[in-house]
């Protein structure tokens, strides 16, 4: 298959840090179809990247292809096309005033006439299952909800790329897991690309291949099954074992006997209130 | 606190309510100059007989625009007063006392100020109760189009003010959240001298502009990630349509200037 993304030795300097590249001398490839995800820990400038790709980012060095299309100053909305984003708030990227005004948001930008933006708008609420939310105001919707919309606001243009920038980070694990599910029937469909970047230990198990970014430089590149097998190094890749897990860990550390097995967050809870109200 | 601004809107089924905002908008103008029209006493009954027409046929109960009066009372009660006491001598003089004067001419102008307070508020209410903000927005946009030839950015405008009105209510909530976490580290809103409730409302609004901000921030990339280059370029895709309920309110409308102006003293 063919490349659809193709960097070369992209570098990139914020203005206000010392100095120290948030981007460093990154190359790689994504294959047409390909399900990639990004990992790292906050800060370790994969959003950065993902920026760079679409063109928010002006970087001095290095060479992002899409499609074909190496993208400058000129090429950037053409590449964009190409491109669709979500973001990590789902309140943030809420544009428009009501659902359906949202999703024509994408459509508007392109000046497409409403007579083909209205039944766009209706099919890609269909496609989310969000349909009879479309006069809905995003105050009345979950996060969960909100994202879904951003999807069809996505679906609407119809393009090659979806890069997913931590965009399950904020919602519930119910949230999560029907926001992959979403993303990859989408992604069969419609025959879509997608980079996710992520700490989701689930959404990484959904890609392809990893990659793995630490300050600025790709450390490891490899299949997801490989990542999991180091178990602890996990944690310094920046992917998150689950909240008990961790709770449980560091309650171990500090000599307290902890119960073995997995507790969901309630279970959970509910130990820490009996071993509390016993002291 | 949302109550204030946004909880005006009642979301009915009526005729009122499915006019076209531009329709209602440019008749509440109207409206404010012919109330300014008339001067006879059956020029005044005429447009509170519209008045109150408009009000049944937007299926709202009176109550609402009684409070919707409530905010102003203080001011249409003084300016009433003013009128009734410092009214020029004419006609008969029923109470004199230094310089304040109760004449009949008097009562009459405080009479005709009340009665123009009223239909004025009367009017707006309605156009509050029965349009959504967003749809007032849109409306004003595509009156003021036409400044587009004087180089006014009226698309830049109408995107910013949307924008604005799709946040009002996040913001709000973001205020109330801020406002329970400053509680919880005992800060008393609300009590103590003017300057200490004004201090106190500092730990609110340094965090919630730092949140806006990062807002805006998030909002300018999410939408350049979606193609937005300049609100010139763009197709609409919520438009307005002018109905013939539309054409029908203003054939009334015109009626009532029509017998309004008929029956004012020249």
């Amino acid at each position: 298959m063919e490349n659809i993304i193709d960097v070369q030795h992209l570098s990139y300097r914020y203005q206000d840090t010392d100095g120290r590249p948030a981007l460093d001398d990154i190359s790689f490839t994504v294959k047409a179809g390909e399900w990639l995800a990004l990992v790292g820990h906050n800060g370790s400038g994969k959003s950065t990247l993902a920026r760079a790709v679409d063109g928010l980012l002006p970087f001095s060095e290095g060479t992002v292809t899409v499609g074909g299309i190496k993208l400058t100053p000129e090429t950037v909305w053409e590449v964009r096309e190409k491109i669709g984003m979500i973001f990590q708030n789902p309140d943030n990227q809420f544009v428009g005033a009501t659902v359906e005004d949202d999703v024509a948001f994408g459509l508007e930008n392109r000046q497409i006439s409403r007579a083909e933006m209205v039944p766009r708008v209706k099919a890609a609420l269909d496609e989310v299952g969000m349909q009879t939310f479309a006069q809905r105001e995003p105050g009345a919707l979950s996060g969960g909800q909100k994202q879904r919309v951003a999807l069809a606001g996505i679906v609407a243009i119809a393009p090659d790329i979806l890069i997913l920038d931590e965009a399950t980070s904020m919602l519930d694990p119910q949230g999560r897991r029907d926001m992959l599910a979403l993303v990859q029937r989408l992604r069969e469909e419609k025959h879509l690309t997608v980079i996710s970047i992520t700490h989701d230990i689930d959404e990484a198990a959904s890609a392809d291949r990893v990659l793995v970014i630490d300050d600025g430089k790709l450390v490891e590149e490899a299949q997801p099954a490989e990542i999991f097998a180091q178990g602890e190094r996990l944690i310094h890749l920046g992917l998150d074992v689950p909240f008990t897990a961790k709770l449980k860990q560091a309650l171990q550390d500090r000599g307290i006997t902890v119960p073995t097995g997995y507790q969901t967050t309630t279970e959970m809870e509910e130990w820490l209130w009996q071993s509390l109200s016993n002291t | 606190m949302s109550n204030f601004i946004f909880g005006r809107y009642l979301p009915l089924n009526s005729t009122v309510h499915r006019l076209d905002p531009r329709s209602k908008l440019l008749l509440s103008f109207c409206y404010l100059i012919v109330v300014f029209l008339a001067n006879s006493w059956l020029s005044y009954a005429i447009l509170i007989g519209f008045t109150l027409a408009a009000i049944l046929s937007s299926k709202i109960s009176l109550g609402f625009f009684l409070k919707g009066l409530r905010p102003m009372l203080w001011l249409i009660a003084f300016t009433v007063v003013v009128q009734l006491l410092f009214s020029p001598a004419g006609g008969h003089v029923y109470f004199h006392w230094t310089i304040l004067n109760i004449t009949q001419a008097g009562l009459v102008n405080s009479g005709v100020i009340f009665i123009r307070f009223l239909l004025i508020i009367m009017m707006s209410t309605l156009l509050t109760l029965s349009t959504q903000p967003l749809d007032i927005a849109t409306g004003l946009s595509s009156l003021m189009r036409p400044l587009r030839w004087v180089r006014i950015p009226v698309d830049t405008l109408a995107m910013m003010l949307a924008i604005a009105l799709r946040f009002v209510p996040t913001l709000m909530d973001e205020a109330t959240k801020i406002m329970n976490a400053q509680r919880a580290r005992g800060v008393d809103f609300g009590e103590g001298g003017l300057i200490k409730q004004a201090k106190s409302f500092i730990p609110l609004m340094v965090p919630l502009f730092m949140s806006a901000f990062n807002r805006a921030e998030d909002l300018s990339t999410a939408m350049e990630a979606r193609g937005y280059r300049d609100s010139e370029h763009r197709s609409q895709y919520r438009i307005l349509t002018w109905q013939r309920r539309d054409t029908m309110t203003w054939i009334v409308f015109l009626m009532v200037v029509a017998a309004m102006l008929a029956t004012r003293r020249w």
